[in-house]
């Protein structure tokens, strides 16, 4: 017997990805990410476009209504491209997409890539201080109540934590808003009812986006904080009395945070869902409410737009939530990639 | 919530059912809701209909205890008996859901494996995308009102239990009985119906159930929106959507509607949860987090609700064991690495405090490597935690005596005791793989006790650890202090482990099973590195394990363990090839091949003898000896009274009236 045998890793490196030779496994886990980034959203694109195509009957008759005239529909057809064959519509339409060319709004007459242009920004606010809120609320709070209920600890505080995390994540964010506006905007008078101005207006919507989201995440980092606890590791760690704080911060949070951010990770997306609807509660001139509207006025250059965009960033949050994952979790495909020692 | 009601009802799901945190609530509140879906039109369906435009936007009154809406319409009569409505809309977008859902995951898993990757990404992707996303996309299409709206919310949720699906018909169809079927040449068609289907159906119900809520608030998103139902249709949505531009004059008129969405919401989460506790055995008897502990706990207390009588407070244990005198024979110069006398640990529970482990008393010399042998539950490892001070709540141990090196623990303020167990004291548990922290380096995982306890400098760590890895046979130790935990084999971890508490210089290692989870060629370079250990640094090892061959190969001193007790002590050599307690000689005749020893009155090759019965559970009381249920040579005196660890004619110490006693050595067969 020798000892060399055993002396190759477990595993051996990269299981998932396959080595090549010259290229760092990093780049090939992102290079894999980036290509199924762009098939999504190309499929996403096949979506908007057959959306005008797939609406029963004739789309123009449906936007300009009963009473519009056949001249004013057959142009409206041709302004849609309706009137070509089915290939070329498809082609032209991808051409102007890639060109960041939707064409022109029913209802504003404005370019829809100037719209999209002017919401772009305050979509990303909102949804990112809504991220940054749904971290430190639900990371923090169900590290906190994880180490508290250890061990089957206050048994009371865990009925009751389980009890408000399971009503506090099950209110829709319109509801929260609801309640957030009418005590914080209307009694207390603390932050605007409505509108993007001043800077401290982000704060309402996005709480009424995270609230619900972060005591799911809560919820989840407190199983997960018990889990790890209750490892081997952990009580490895508390042999050798490396103190309180060392063992939570470095042997229990990680690995919690792998865990939480591999089964949490739709949170993310649900997060940019959840902001459609908000927006209009507080009538925060986001994506969000651009599409809706849209909707609304079938005006469908606009929901294509919309839709796509917001699409778009739902793939990016997805991206980077696993590009999260294999940061903190060195087992993952990229974790893997990135200990190459 | 439901204790005491639950004792009595028969049917072990119903029964489950109402233990269920909420079960009965939740089903309690879901029956008022389904009432009223039925009778709230009836009764408020024409006052909710009544405008009296003299009372628009009205708070409160005793005719409108909710107000009104703009319309002058009671919001309260609007509420209710928009229950029905609201209620056939979810059920009827969850049910789209899940049948569509279950549709997709269940054809994709019928797919070749090519096809099912392709199909499985495509579902992973679709549910990234938030539900009320693609149902915007899907109204667009359909159009806006309540078919549009069920339709959208429906197919939006469809991934979900497209995925949910997938995985569990793949799991089934993994299974022995599939493939058996399939070698029988049935089709996959036929499979699905016969042997997926019925499977399939506990976990579709209980998905489409839990959603019912889930796409009560997406419609009512859609509501929201203006997007959903239509006036003069109306449903908890559009009552909320009223109030809440209404929040100014009348802040209640959109709580109510709200209040109903949340209990709805509420009263499903609960009932499903018991729903899907109760039809899965598993969860019965504990919650998914209550351990084995609670577990005994409550097996403790049915067990003693039918022991007859007075025996339930059981005094302390005067007899034998604790006898304090006994075992201590103050002869070393050296201090002894560990001194334990007369620990006790227990359970607090309701009947009282249970014994895990009552009066073990022994010495770990300087330099000695003692082995600890018992079936699982006996108690060793307990033991062993409660010398590193590291028992779970609500655990707790009360003795004599434990010292270490000298030092007394029990009294010792937390700073003070952190330093010298940090120092003092290193432990490796059984299963190296999940003894790592899996999110951080090896060296900074072999650094950090040093570092902290012995005030060394990063680099100053990093080359003892360099030096440690090697001592354990570790190659390229350099780079092995920057792998992660997975990059190693079991073997590796677990010689990683003792270099790991080597980092500490300690005066004592406690290995618990360090083998048990690792194949037999590494097996021995482990007790290899121990045996080094021992050697070279004079370190003095306890050593766990039910594998008498692992003590038999590294061992001075050997103490065996029974229900919480010791029952035997003695030199290695002697008690395996001599033992003494009837419980010792019938392990011994249960182990296969002991290398280098053969017991007493048993030939290597007569047949393995198992130990009839099992071990009392620390719940029950035996007044006697714990051994004396199994044992062959049991005598009255034996179930009566607990024999003390005394001192054996053979050498050694032994618990058993039957081989201190009067009769001796001959009458044991």
């Amino acid at each position: 017997m020798t000892l060399t045998q055993t002396d190759q890793p477990a595993s051996g490196q990269g299981v998932g990805v396959p080595r090549r030779r010259g290229v760092p496994p990093v780049l090939v886990f992102l290079g894999r990410r980036l290509a199924q980034l762009v098939v999504v959203v190309w499929i996403v694109e096949v979506a908007t476009f057959l959306m005008v195509r797939l609406i029963p009957g004739d789309p123009a008759r449906e936007v300009l209504g009963p009473r519009a005239s056949a001249a004013a529909i057959a142009g409206l057809r041709r302004q849609l491209g309706l009137d070509q064959p089915f290939l070329t519509q498809y082609l032209r339409y991808t051409g102007h997409v890639l060109g960041l060319d939707f064409g022109t709004s029913f209802y504003t007459r404005l370019p829809v890539s100037q719209l999209l242009a002017s919401r772009l920004g305050p979509e990303l606010e909102l949804i990112g201080t809504a991220i940054a809120m749904v971290l430190v609320f639900g990371i923090a709070g169900g590290l906190l109540l994880g180490i508290l209920t250890r061990e089957a600890r206050h048994p009371r505080l865990e009925s009751l934590a389980v009890l408000v995390l399971g009503i506090v994540g099950s209110v829709p964010g319109y509801v929260a808003a609801t309640g957030l506006a009418f005590v914080f905007a209307v009694t207390l008078k603390w932050f605007p009812v409505a509108g993007n101005t001043p800077a401290s207006a982000v704060v309402l919507p996005a709480l009424a986006i995270a609230l619900p989201l972060a005591a799911l995440l809560a919820r989840i980092v407190r199983v997960e904080t018990l889990n790890a606890l209750a490892q081997n590791y952990v009580r490895g760690a508390r042999s050798k009395r490396l103190g309180r704080p060392a063992i939570y911060l470095r042997y229990v949070l990680p690995n919690v945070l792998a865990a939480a951010l591999t089964l949490g990770g739709t949170i993310f997306t649900q997060l940019i869902g959840s902001a459609i609807i908000v927006e209009s509660v507080f009538a925060w001139n986001g994506l969000g409410l651009l599409l809706t509207q849209a909707v609304l006025h079938l005006d469908f250059p606009v929901v294509e737009g919309a839709a796509l965009l917001l699409a778009l960033i739902v793939v990016v949050v997805n991206t980077l939530v696993d590009v999260a994952v294999s940061l903190v979790d060195p087992r993952s495909a990229a974790g893997r990639g990135l200990a190459v020692a | 919530m439901a204790g005491p009601a639950a004792g009595r009802i028969r049917h072990p799901v119903l029964r489950a059912f109402v233990r269920a945190p909420g079960g009965l609530i939740g089903a309690g509140l879901l029956l008022g809701l389904l009432v009223l879906a039925v009778v709230g039109p009836m009764i408020w369906g024409h006052p909710a209909t009544v405008t009296d435009l003299n009372v628009p936007y009205q708070v409160h009154s005793p005719e409108h205890p909710l107000g009104t809406d703009s319309l002058g319409r009671d919001v309260l009569a609007r509420t209710l008996s928009a229950t029905r409505l609201t209620l056939v809309l979810g059920l009827s977008a969850a049910a789209i859901s899940a049948v569509v859902g279950f549709g997709i995951g269940t054809a994709v898993a019928a797919l070749g494996p090519r096809a099912r990757g392709i199909g499985r990404r495509a579902i992973e992707s679709s549910l990234s995308f938030p539900p009320i996303l693609l149902a915007l996309f899907l109204v667009a299409i359909i159009g806006a009102g309540a078919r549009g709206a069920v339709i959208a919310i429906g197919l939006g949720a469809a991934p979900g239990f497209a995925r949910l699906a997938e995985n569990f018909a793949t799991s089934v169809g993994s299974r022995e009985f599939i493939a058996s079927a399939k070698a029988t040449g049935v089709g996959r068609v036929r499979l699905m119906q016969r042997y997926l289907l019925p499977n399939m159906a506990e976990p579709l119900v209980l998905a489409g159930l839990a959603y019912v809520a889930g796409a009560i608030i997406d419609i009512s998103g859609l509501d929201f929106l203006g997007l959903g139902v239509q006036p003069p249709a109306y449903d908890w949505g559009t009552l909320l959507t009223a109030g809440v531009q209404s929040i100014y004059v009348t802040p209640f008129a959109g709580m109510a509607p709200a209040f109903m969405i949340m209990l709805t919401g509420t009263s499903l989460v609960f009932f499903g949860e018991a729903l899907s506790r109760a039809l899965n055995p598993r969860l019965w008897v504990t919650g998914p987090r209550r351990d084995r502990r609670a577990e005994r706990a409550r097996a403790g207390r049915a067990g003693k609700a039918g022991l007859a009588g007075p025996a339930a407070a059981r005094p302390a244990p005067a007899t034998g064991a604790a006898d304090p005198a006994g075992p201590v024979v103050a002869d070393a110069v050296v201090a002894d690495a560990v001194v334990v006398e007369n620990l006790r640990i227990t359970l607090p529970s309701g009947g009282g405090p249970r014994a895990l482990v009552d009066g073990v008393s022994f010495r770990l010399r300087a330099g000695e490597v003692l082995g600890i042998v018992g079936e699982s539950g006996s108690g060793k490892t307990l033991t062993s935690l409660a010398i590193g001070q590291l028992l779970p709540h609500p655990l707790r141990t009360t003795a004599t005596r434990i010292e270490l090196g000298g030092i007394e623990l029990t009294t010792l303020p937390p700073g003070r005791l952190a330093r010298v167990l940090g120092t003092g004291l290193a432990m490796i548990f059984q299963d190296p793989m999940s003894s790592m922290n899996p999110a951080s380096r090896a060296g900074s995982q072999l650094t950090d006790g040093a570092r902290r306890h012995r005030g060394l400098s990063r680099e100053e760590a990093r080359a003892e650890a360099v030096q440690r890895l090697g001592e354990v046979r570790i190659g390229d130790a350099r780079r092995a202090l920057r792998r992660y935990p997975h990059q190693f084999s079991g073997g590796m971890q677990q010689r990683i482990m003792i270099a790991m508490g080597l980092m500490a210089r300690p005066r004592v290692l406690i290995a618990d099973e360090p083998t048990t989870a690792l194949d037999v060629t590494v097996q021995a370079q482990v007790l290899e590195v121990l045996r080094d250990i021992n050697a070279s640094e004079g370190t003095a090892i306890i050593l766990i394990s039910h594998n008498l061959g692992v003590i038999n190969q590294l061992c001075d001193r050997v103490l065996v363990m029974y229900a919480g007790r010791v029952v035997e002590e003695g030199d290695r050599e002697r008690l395996l090839a001599d033992p003494q307690h009837p419980y010792t000689k019938a392990l011994l005749a249960s182990v296969p091949v002991l290398p280098g020893t053969v017991p007493s009155g048993t030939s290597p090759a007569a047949e393995l003898k198992t130990i009839p019965g099992r071990p009392p559970r620390p719940d029950e009381d035996v007044p006697g000896c714990s051994f004396a249920a199994r044992c062959p040579l049991a005598i009255s005196r034996c179930t009566a009274e607990r024999p003390a660890l005394t001192a054996a004619a053979a050498g050694g110490k032994v618990a058993c009236f039957v081989v201190t006693g009067a009769i001796t050595g001959e009458a044991v067969r």
